[in-house]
């Protein structure tokens, strides 16, 4: 068969492939024809090969490729989001980090151990923060929270506060995460300097007799934001482990599962850092409550954060346990 | 394997498709575009807000956030994986099969975008790009995705028609092709050059000029199967055959739409 006899064949099915391609590609209409696109698209795949092999026109088989790879795009692309699934994120993000209980201890480790040691460097030998923190920068703290008990700022001061911590500790979670890619060197780095940071800042607060406005003003949002960290810290730490070590599979291999699991850490310690935030801005620095209650509703959250990262939605973590099935889909 | 920057990926249906992969220049210019959108919405809104005071700035800073981390993630999840830098550039970001790019797999290369950026100015990104055989920064690699060209869905160029001509010798069907794919592009070029192209395959045809670039044509007629032109209508001198190539065909091969006379080829 000559091409232009070919063409004229076929020439309706292509055309009809290509309607019905534009339907679903604009989204506009959903109906039944659209259950003939398997059937067209398959064709126009059989008449592609056909083209190829009988190497008729360039023209011809680009305008046949174009809809094939419109078609395959349709039929094999993943489909939008379904809103149950959006639920099983909910149990899906702790058994993740469960599933990773190793990196989350050593993230933690590399958080926790620097704050305990400069906070003990500093109780013994007050001078050392100034090792860390610039004199006019410890001053600067120092008045943030020695006002605090005093002053009530108004609601837009709040709002004000709850967009700079938005910006703020998420953007800080995202560089955690993001320079883990660098064999973790980055993740490590940025997890040591802001356990030092706050260990000492901390520390040094008790000596400034501010330490009762600095620590009920931590404890409630704490329980998200740091542990929000140290999370980050997790995907980046499994990004570089991927680098590093990646095992029975070849690095790019090993790097697209890890990014498969990091997709999972980061939303749930964005979802974190905002709850944080929320409650960093609204709430641990509203003077009308006593420190009291602050601590009450430290210990409420910190208990909330381990419960749910501990038992919620056990029995899932055999899905990302074993590093080489089933994969773990993007 | 050819020097080409085109990727290959077969569908379960045995076809071949490729994809033309985007190199570093043209998405570090998709880049920088979006970069002076996002500056300047950033600008603009923040001259908004300064007016809201105090709660401006809560706003300006969230504002400010979403633009920084989930600009490129929106266009790339609502527009069909361009962002409006790349769609001026007529890029788009795929999945490694071809396949739209999943919300995941956006955020993730979009994050990741800082690690590409390190030490500065997008150092990394472009070595990495410049080391993958796929133009795929350190975000591409972690997320498994592809920036490609966009391409248009052109009609084919149509053959001009003109009496069909038998080849002297067999031709395979490689080089049958080639003289249709001639033949379909022969309006987008002058005249000089289609019979300078023409001129090369001077054993075939016999001829050089216009009636060389005439019996391509013709061939690639006859290769299409097409019947003999029907005569022309009778005036008062029969027409000659020339008259027989569509104007902007005529104008390629060097001759105006009335000219009249060339020897003409014959099966």
């Amino acid at each position: 068969m000559n091409q232009d006899l070919f063409v004229a064949h076929n020439e309706a099915t292509w055309r009809r492939a290509e309607s019905v391609l534009e339907k679903l590609e604009s989204r506009t209409e959903w109906d039944v024809e659209l259950a003939e696109l398997p059937t067209l698209y398959r064709r126009v795949c059989h008449h592609l090969s056909l083209v190829r092999q009988r190497h008729y026109g360039a023209g011809l088989e680009q305008r046949l490729h174009d809809i094939a790879l419109r078609g395959y795009r349709q039929l094999y692309g993943k489909r939008p989001w379904h809103w149950r699934r959006a639920a099983n994120l909910l149990f899906d993000f702790p058994a993740l980090v469960r599933a990773r209980a190793g990196l989350f201890w050593l993230a933690t480790a590399l958080f926790d151990l620097p704050t305990l040691a400069m906070g003990g460097l500093v109780l013994a030998e007050p001078d050392a923060i100034y090792s860390l923190v610039s004199p006019e920068q410890v001053a600067e703290y120092e008045s943030m929270y020695r006002t605090r008990d005093t002053e009530e700022r108004g609601a837009a001061a709040d709002f004000a506060m709850f967009g700079f911590y938005i910006y703020n500790n998420i953007s800080i979670a995202f560089r955690t995460f993001a320079s883990g890619l660098f064999a973790g060197l980055g993740t490590l780095f940025i997890l040591v300097f802001n356990g030092l940071f706050l260990g000492g800042l901390m520390a040094h607060m008790v000596h400034a007799e501010s330490a009762v406005n600095l620590t009920s003003f931590v404890i409630t949002h704490g329980a998200f934001e740091l542990t929000a960290i140290v999370l980050a810290g997790v995907a980046g730490l499994r990004l570089g482990g991927a680098v590093i070590a990646p095992g029975r599979y070849s690095r790019g291999e090993a790097l697209r599962r890890a990014g498969g699991d990091c997709a999972y850490l980061i939303g749930g310690v964005t979802v974190m850092l905002v709850i944080a935030a929320v409650i960093e801005a609204f709430w641990s620095s509203s003077a009308w409550i006593p420190p009291a209650g602050k601590y009450a509703s430290g210990a409420l959250a910190w208990a909330a954060v381990f419960l749910y990262l501990g038992l919620a939605g056990r029995g899932r973590e055999g899905r990302f346990r074993d590093r080489g099935d089933p994969t773990v889909e993007p | 394997m050819s020097l080409d920057t085109r990727q290959e990926r077969e569908t379960p249906e045995g076809v071949t498709l490729t994809f033309p992969v985007a190199g570093p220049p043209i998405r570090m210019m998709a880049w920088l575009f979006d970069t002076f959108i996002v500056l300047l919405c950033q600008t603009v809104i923040g001259v908004i807000v300064a007016l809201l005071g105090t709660v401006g700035t809560g706003l300006y800073l969230l504002v400010a956030f979403l633009l920084t981390w989930f600009y490129s993630v929106y266009f790339e999840v609502f527009r069909d994986g361009s962002t409006p830098g790349k769609s001026r550039m007529g890029l788009q970001v795929v999945m490694d099969d071809g396949t739209p790019v999943t919300p995941m797999a956006s955020v993730l290369r979009n994050l990741l975008r800082t690690a590409d950026f390190l030490p500065f100015a997008n150092a990394a990104g472009l070595i990495t790009m410049s080391v993958d055989r796929d133009f795929r920064r350190l975000g591409d690699l972690a997320a498994g995705t592809l920036v490609i060209h966009r391409r248009h869905h052109a009609e084919a160029d149509p053959v001009p028609p003109e009496n069909p001509v038998v080849p002297p010798v067999a031709l395979t069907s490689e080089e049958r092709r080639r003289l249709v794919d001639y033949a379909s592009r022969l309006p987008r070029w002058n005249a000089a050059r289609a019979q300078e192209l023409a001129g090369y395959l001077y054993p075939l045809t016999g001829v050089t000029g216009v009636p060389a670039v005439r019996r391509l044509v013709g061939i690639a007629n006859w290769t299409l199967g097409r019947a003999e032109l029907p005569a022309p209508p009778p005036r008062v001198a029969p027409a000659a055959p020339a008259d027989r190539l569509p104007p902007e065909a005529a104008a390629a091969a060097g001759e105006p739409p009335t000219a009249t006379g060339a020897p003409e080829v014959s099966a």
